[in-house]
């Protein structure tokens, strides 16, 4: 996966440290780019690729733990791996159950953080195409009409088309119509298939009406 | 003829002779006090004086009267010699020249006595006679016919009963009344007995001199009073025995007790009754009794006090006494037993060892926080360093392994690998550097090595006990250096502590420490540290003085790192050895003698020590 588009962040506020890393990850294939300070990284353009950052705890001025809650607060999603020079484990717990991916000490062995690297490339690009695949999904509902919408949400409930005509008020052959335009829209072939899309964006199945529906769909 | 009177003399002088043998054998075992000594010899007077008197009573012819009647005034003189000297002594009212002169006028007395023809009482030849008392039995008549010497003599006693009534006053004043009343009586007695003897001499009333009458009454009275003084003061002193909040016991030369508090009974559960004749052995287990019976018998060896710490139990429990224990003596210094005061010393040694624990734990705590501080900021200094050449050093190795390696790159890295490597050197010389600096800050003294390894030994003397390790220190004296005393000293706890730390896991009874400050040159004084622990890894002995290398868990390996500094800051050197002739290590440290030429002028300097051979 030392895919070339992926870039590596390293930070810290010793040059030699900096150097060293960004050289040793260019080794390895990756792109670097280098920060000598917490501001200097924030001043940054906003990156859309994917990548991670190595982050020095000791900085001066912004601490890395600091920069590190700054970046969740901004909503940038990039990995943090931490490196510091004392192992202090108060500092690292905080850290990772602030969703850093790992916690390395100095001087780090190039095997262990080049793994940590790899794996925290990983897991951003696993999570961009998740995101990407989410906003497809919206894309298509957003071609729905309401009421296409809301014959979706009660076929992705189990119901029959002649209970959701019931529910909704409406003729059978219309729910039918609408049934056949939702799928094409939402670019389905099977119900199966509609019931996986809505789960990955967050659609709960409509409220089923009257006492005949079926009370339990396989998949919730 | 119904005898009487003879018997009654016989039996009383027995008496008497019984009450001065045993206020003889007091005296000997109290020689401090003469009271009794006097005493006794009072009572021996009136034996003295009562046998001639009765042998008088019962003489056949004149001249016997005569020799027997010298004989009875010899003793009547020595009794009045001696009395104002007793007197003096149970009151305390003691005018020496008076009583130097009393018994300077009985001498005359005595000398006259034995010198006149017819001793003291005579001036001629006496007739013979017999007389009968008022119950028929016939006595030799012993009445004096008044001579001159007699009056004199009487005229002496009468001023002794004067001096005797006086001190009794005087003591009775003093609020010592019921010695000044027995006194009196005694006293009383004895001038109505001798009152009536003149009374029969100068022939108011026929009848024999019944003098000797007072003299018993006398003895019997005091006698009575000073054996209840001796009860008193003897129930005085078992009072204080008693109620000391120690334990008391006298034991005889084979260790059988003698006498034991009541302390001491209510804590091992025996009685003064039952405890006469017990050993150690009977009361202790074994080893505690053996360790009893070994100090004593260094008592009795040295005949002097001794004051040991013992352990015994109780009721299970092991209690730590601080024992004096000391030899009972004749008054001519032959040992008859041996007495103890022991005082349980538990909870005070508890309470001191909790404050030797606080202590060290402060002490320890405070060597880590100082240490930790310096960890902290130079784990971070050498890690930047060290981190930068560690990836280099990797990303140079992982260019070169490909196929076209860009050796710009590699020289690039191999430059940064360098800078870093001296910016590495640069923390640890800049933290000599640092010792240096205090060096220069601080003046430095002559001082005397040995003085100032004493001071530290002082200073870990608590830390020495309790971890049982034992010293031996051969320190020579007159070793001055050019120093700064507290460093030099920091140098010496240091190696101090470690060689305690190292001993740790070492048995308790082969813990030992060896401190020896000696001339190794004619110009250098050695101190030697020597540890009977494990030693020093073979392959550490070159390297333990390396900064960072420890084997403790705790440290950091920056002590001896930091002596090394400190030493070679003084222009000294260092230097470590595993023992050959034992377990443990050695470290050496040596340092330049100063001459006298250096900064402080006016020092005295010692006169210089044979050099020894290193």
């Amino acid at each position: 996966m030392n895919a070339v588009d992926t870039t590596i962040f390293v930070i810290d506020d010793d040059a030699a440290v900096c150097r060293s890393l960004a050289r040793l990850l260019h080794s390895s294939g990756f792109h670097v780019e280098t920060f000598s300070g917490a501001q200097e990284f924030l001043a940054r353009p906003a990156f859309s690729g994917t990548g991670c950052v190595i982050l020095d705890v000791c900085m001066s001025g912004i601490t890395g733990p600091e920069l590190h809650e700054r970046m969740s607060e901004d909503g940038l999603s990039l990995p943090v791996i931490f490196l510091t020079g004392h192992g202090d484990v108060p500092t690292s717990v905080k850290a990772m159950k602030k969703g850093a991916v790992d916690f390395l000490l100095k001087p780090v062995d190039d095997e262990v953080l080049l793994e940590a690297v790899r794996q925290a490339v990983k897991r951003h690009a696993a999570e961009q195409a998740r995101e990407r695949e989410r906003e497809r999904i919206n894309a298509r509902l957003a071609r729905l009409s309401l009421r296409e919408r809301e014959v979706m949400e009660h076929v992705i409930g189990g119901q029959l088309n002649k209970q959701i005509a019931a529910d909704l008020g409406i003729a059978e052959k219309t729910v039918k119509v609408h049934r056949g335009r939702l799928m094409e829209k939402m670019e389905v072939g099977s119900v199966a298939e509609l019931v996986h899309l809505c789960e990955s964006v967050g659609i709960e199945p409509g409220r089923a009406g009257g006492g005949d529906s079926l009370p339990v769909h396989p998949l919730r | 003829m119904s005898a009487i009177l003879l018997p009654t003399l016989y039996g009383l002088s027995g008496v008497c002779a019984y009450a001065g043998l045993h206020h003889g054998l007091i005296a000997w075992r109290r020689p401090v006090e003469r009271t009794h000594l006097l005493f006794s010899l009072l009572c021996l007077a009136v034996v003295w004086y009562v046998l001639a008197k009765a042998g008088a009573y019962q003489a056949d012819s004149a001249q016997e009267v005569v020799a027997r009647a010298r004989w009875m005034l010899s003793a009547v003189t020595v009794f009045f010699a001696l009395l104002p000297w007793f007197v003096g002594e149970y009151t305390g009212v003691r005018p020496h020249w008076l009583l130097a002169g009393f018994s300077a006028f009985m001498i005359v007395m005595l000398v006259a006595n034995a010198t006149l023809p017819y001793g003291m009482s005579f001036i001629e030849l006496p007739r013979y006679e017999e007389v009968t008392l008022p119950w028929g039995e016939q006595v030799a008549n012993i009445v004096d016919k008044r001579s001159g010497w007699m009056g004199v003599g009487r005229a002496g006693v009468l001023l002794i009963f004067l001096y005797c009534f006086y001190a009794c006053v005087r003591q009775y004043r003093r609020g010592r009344r019921r010695r000044a009343l027995i006194l009196t009586l005694g006293m009383g007695l004895l001038l109505v007995s001798v009152l009536f003897n003149w009374v029969v001499v100068y022939g108011f009333i026929r009848f024999s001199q019944v003098a000797e009458f007072g003299f018993f009454a006398l003895i019997l009275v005091m006698n009575q009073g000073l054996i209840h003084e001796l009860r008193k003061s003897e129930q005085d002193v078992r009072a204080v025995l008693d109620n000391v909040p120690a334990v008391i016991y006298l034991k005889d030369l084979e260790g059988r007790y003698i006498f034991v508090n009541r302390h001491f009974e209510n804590r091992f559960h025996v009685t003064n009754a039952t405890v006469g004749g017990k050993t150690d052995y009977d009361l202790f287990p074994p080893a505690q009794a053996d360790a009893f019976v070994e100090n004593d018998r260094l008592v009795l060896r040295s005949r002097t006090p001794l004051e040991v710490e013992e352990r015994a139990d109780k009721n299970g429990e092991m209690r730590v006494y601080t024992s004096l224990k000391f030899p009972l003596l004749y008054p001519d210094g032959m040992p008859y037993g041996t007495g103890g005061v022991s005082t349980d010393i538990t909870a005070q040694r508890k309470a001191e060892q909790e404050t030797r624990r606080l202590r060290r734990q402060v002490w320890h705590s405070d060597r880590v926080a100082r240490t930790g501080a310096l960890t902290a900021s130079l784990s971070h200094e050498l890690n930047q360093p060290l981190a930068a050449i560690l990836s280099n050093a990797q990303a140079g190795l992982r260019f070169l392994a490909r196929d076209n390696p860009d050796l710009e790159e590699v020289r690039a890295i191999l430059e940064d690998i360098v800078r870093d490597d001296k910016r590495a050197a640069a923390v640890i010389s800049g933290l000599r550097a640092m010792v240096r600096r205090q060096d220069t800050d601080t003046d430095r003294q002559r001082i005397d090595l040995a003085a100032a390894v004493c001071d530290i030994l002082d200073l870990v003397h608590s830390e020495l006990l309790g971890w049982h390790v034992a010293v031996e220190t051969d320190l020579e004296a007159g070793c001055p250096v050019l120093a700064d005393k507290v460093q030099i000293q920091q140098v010496v706890l240091n190696l101090v502590m470690n060689a305690i730390e190292a001993m740790h896991d070492t048995a308790v009874e082969q813990r030992r420490l060896q401190l020896a400050v000696r001339r190794s040159g004619k110009e250098t004084v050695q101190v030697s540290i020597r540890d009977s622990g494990p030693g020093i890894p073979a392959k550490r002995v070159k390297t333990v003085f390396d900064a960072f290398w420890t084997n403790k868990a705790q440290g950091m390996g920056l002590g001896l790192a930091v002596c090394r500094s400190i030493v070679e800051a003084h222009g000294g050197s260092m230097r470590a050895v595993n023992n050959d002739d034992g377990p443990g290590a050695t470290f050496f440290f040596e340092l330049p003698i100063d001459t006298g030429s250096g900064l402080v002028s006016g020092a005295a300097v010692p006169p210089p020590l044979e050099a020894r051979s290193a």
